[in-house]
């Protein structure tokens, strides 16, 4: 098993490569999502990009619960936007969860 | 072939990037050095013991023995000469390929189209926690990967602690990669000057640059996607980082022996 460290590093950089794609895409349509609410929906935008009355910013809690909801379906827009998000969120997420289960048995198997 | 530069600041980077030492106008690549009038390394190829097939070598010796001896006890005595098994050798043959007999040769002797990088890279996978309001700070952990011709592949544990200015308001949890060119996992212990920046948005992505207080280290290039939480989404900083090193090669290579074999 001489190989098998080139065989985690190429396993390892390819899921990372994969999980920067689907980050870098999830980003741009989560810009589209939020340029479209704030110009449409104002206090929907507002609802999502903030945190506890503190300012307009970043929420993912409350962006991923809008995403993952049935909420203001019924503008296709967002609706076709929602699921594209929700796609590119389920692919990172299991890839970023896969990374670090990947990392851990690394580091278990280090400890034994 | 060299080429001279006309102006007074001549640069000392000049033939494949690599440094020509003005004293004896020999080129560093750091495992050698390269004559670029001549053509030739200075002194032999240290990689050689890769090109050469000493398992299956010391194996068909003691068959040899045993078969004069009358001890051996396998099915068929199979000579030494199938010099298909060792297409995979490095160096496209091994010592089946001439070229890699001629210990002082240049990329096969052929300048004009190939370089040789010395393949010497490090490259880091890991979990990563950045925030800060003014001031911030980092720490992570992860996977080190490295490769080199003078020490084969290499593979280690990391830890990353660090602290400094943070323009914005925000805080990530990310899956870092980084890469650098360094010629051992090793060399990336120690400090360095961190400055980079990420967006915020619910999804994080952002990018850095370490530069080495040790000059004689080389900086390394990290992106970093997961995510990102904060009343500021856009976030730029300076930090400098210390990072610990555990070279585990030895310890992963007797490992996996252990669970295949």
């Amino acid at each position: 098993m001489s190989n098998i460290i080139p065989i985690l590093f190429i396993i390892l950089l390819i899921l990372f490569l994969l999980l920067f794609f689907g980050c870098l895409l999830s980003l741009i349509f989560t810009i589209k999502l939020r340029y479209y609410l704030k110009k449409n929906n104002y206090l929907r935008w507002h609802e999502i990009t903030t945190i506890a009355n503190v300012s307009g910013g970043a929420n993912p809690v409350r962006l991923f619960r809008y995403v993952y909801s049935d909420i203001d379906n019924e503008d296709q827009f967002i609706f076709n936007n929602k699921n594209k998000l929700r796609k590119f969120f389920n692919f990172s997420i299991f890839l970023f969860i896969l990374i670090l289960l990947l990392i851990f048995v690394y580091f278990i198997l280090n400890v034994i | 072939m060299q080429e001279k530069a006309t102006n007074a600041q001549s640069m000392p980077y000049k033939f494949t990037a690599k440094e020509l030492d003005p004293e004896t106008n020999l080129y560093y690549y750091g495992a050698r050095y390269y004559d670029a009038q001549l053509s030739r390394w200075v002194s032999a190829d240290k990689a050689l013991k890769d090109y050469l097939p000493l398992k299956d070598t010391f194996k068909v010796q003691e068959e040899d023995v045993q078969l004069r001896n009358g001890l051996y006890k396998g099915n068929a005595y199979l000579p030494n000469n199938d010099i298909n098994k060792y297409q995979k050798l490095p160096g496209m043959g091994g010592v089946f390929n001439s070229k890699n007999l001629d210990m002082y040769h240049y990329v096969g002797n052929n300048p004009i189209i190939l370089i040789d990088p010395n393949g010497l890279w490090t490259f880091q996978l890991g979990l990563q926690a950045t925030g800060g309001i003014g001031g911030g700070g980092t720490a992570g952990f992860g996977i080190i990967f490295g490769h080199s011709k003078k020490d084969g592949w290499q593979i280690g544990t990391y830890e990353s602690v660090g602290g400094g200015g943070y323009s914005g308001w925000s805080g990530s949890v990310t899956i870092e990669g980084a890469w650098s060119n360094n010629d051992n996992i090793n060399m990336i212990n120690g400090p360095t000057g961190t400055v980079g920046g990420s967006v915020d948005l619910g999804i994080s992505v952002g990018g850095e640059v370490n530069i080495p207080i040790d000059s004689s280290t080389k900086n390394s290039y990290a992106g970093s996607v997961g995510l990102g939480i904060g009343p500021c989404p856009v976030e730029g900083h300076g930090f400098i980082v210390n990072t610990w090193v555990q070279d585990k090669t030895e310890s992963i290579k007797n490992l996996f022996k252990k669970l295949f074999d």
